[in-house]
């Protein structure tokens, strides 16, 4: 029993915290192809090379702000996508150096 | 027995609830060359407006937030347009979805913010009605009724090239402008 309550407080944390890098991926070529392009290398002048990892030396919790509130020329997501859904596309986007 | 049950319920309860949250309605933003649903606009100051006021006009709905840097950062270049439109061919529409209607006024005083602005709270015309995808977002509306182009991020707004873009649109030909959008 103790074993099993500890897998359930495991899942329920795991639901919360990590980022789903498939959900990701469907949010990024929904919001976020169209200007850093197919493989994440940026597809206009002064886009960051994910390939190459710039623009992600940041914690999770600094990217989602970013993402929230918009940089530079990237508009802002805050009220259109979740926290959530914002740790996701950051998970996917790591995956994509 | 009965302990160990409401705790799995107890622990269960969060992941259910967070699971559920995902499955929200998605909106479909409207389609260049199609119809525009008319829409409401609460103003800031009670001067309300609709699409449907300003029929016979290009109109662009302009959805922004203070909160939302490329926003903040074009506003400027957006009030020169709007003083530079002809009010009897063009309307401009600003709608901020910012949740605090003072912090809008307080900003459009602060930057000599003329054109109108209105408040959506709870995006429900953002979101509802035009499927905004990202802040700052504008849709330009031919004098048909029609969308004429859909435009998101930060843009330079009275360049001659966008000058030209709105021109095109009240003329109803396609522009070669060379605007970004």
């Amino acid at each position: 029993m103790r074993t099993l309550l500890a897998a359930l407080l495991w899942l329920t944390l795991v639901n919360v915290e990590a980022g789903d890098p498939f959900n990701g991926h469907r949010i990024y070529g929904e919001h976020c192809l169209q200007c850093h392009g197919d493989d994440g290398s940026g597809l206009l002048v002064g886009i960051p090379d994910f390939t190459r990892g710039e623009g992600l030396l940041k914690s999770d919790l600094e990217l989602v702000e970013q993402l929230k509130r918009g940089v530079g020329t990237m508009p802002a997501y805050q009220g259109l996508l979740s926290e959530n859904e914002l740790a996701d596309v950051i998970t996917y986007t790591r995956t994509l150096q | 027995m009965v302990v160990k049950r409401l705790a799995i319920a107890i622990l269960l309860l969060p992941s259910l609830l967070l699971n559920g949250c995902g499955d929200e309605v998605k909106v479909v933003a409207p389609k260049i060359g199609e119809a525009v649903a008319d829409a409401r606009f609460v103003g800031l100051d009670g001067g309300d407006t609709s699409l449907a006021e300003h029929s016979g006009k290009v109109v662009m709905v302009h959805f922004w937030a203070t909160w939302c840097a490329p926003c903040r950062k074009e506003m400027p270049s957006l009030e020169r347009l709007a003083q530079k439109l002809d009010s009897s061919r063009f309307a401009l529409i600003g709608v901020s979805v910012d949740q605090d209607i003072n912090l809008v006024k307080e900003f459009k005083l602060k930057y000599g913010i003329k054109f109108a602005n209105h408040i959506d709270l709870d995006m429900d015309v953002a979101q509802g009605q035009f499927g905004a995808s990202a802040f700052p977002e504008s849709f330009l509306i031919g004098r048909d009724g029609k969308l004429v182009r859909h435009m998101i991020g930060e843009h330079d707004w009275d360049t001659p090239a966008m000058m030209q873009l709105f021109n095109d649109a009240y003329s109803g030909v396609e522009t070669r402008s060379g605007a970004y959008w």
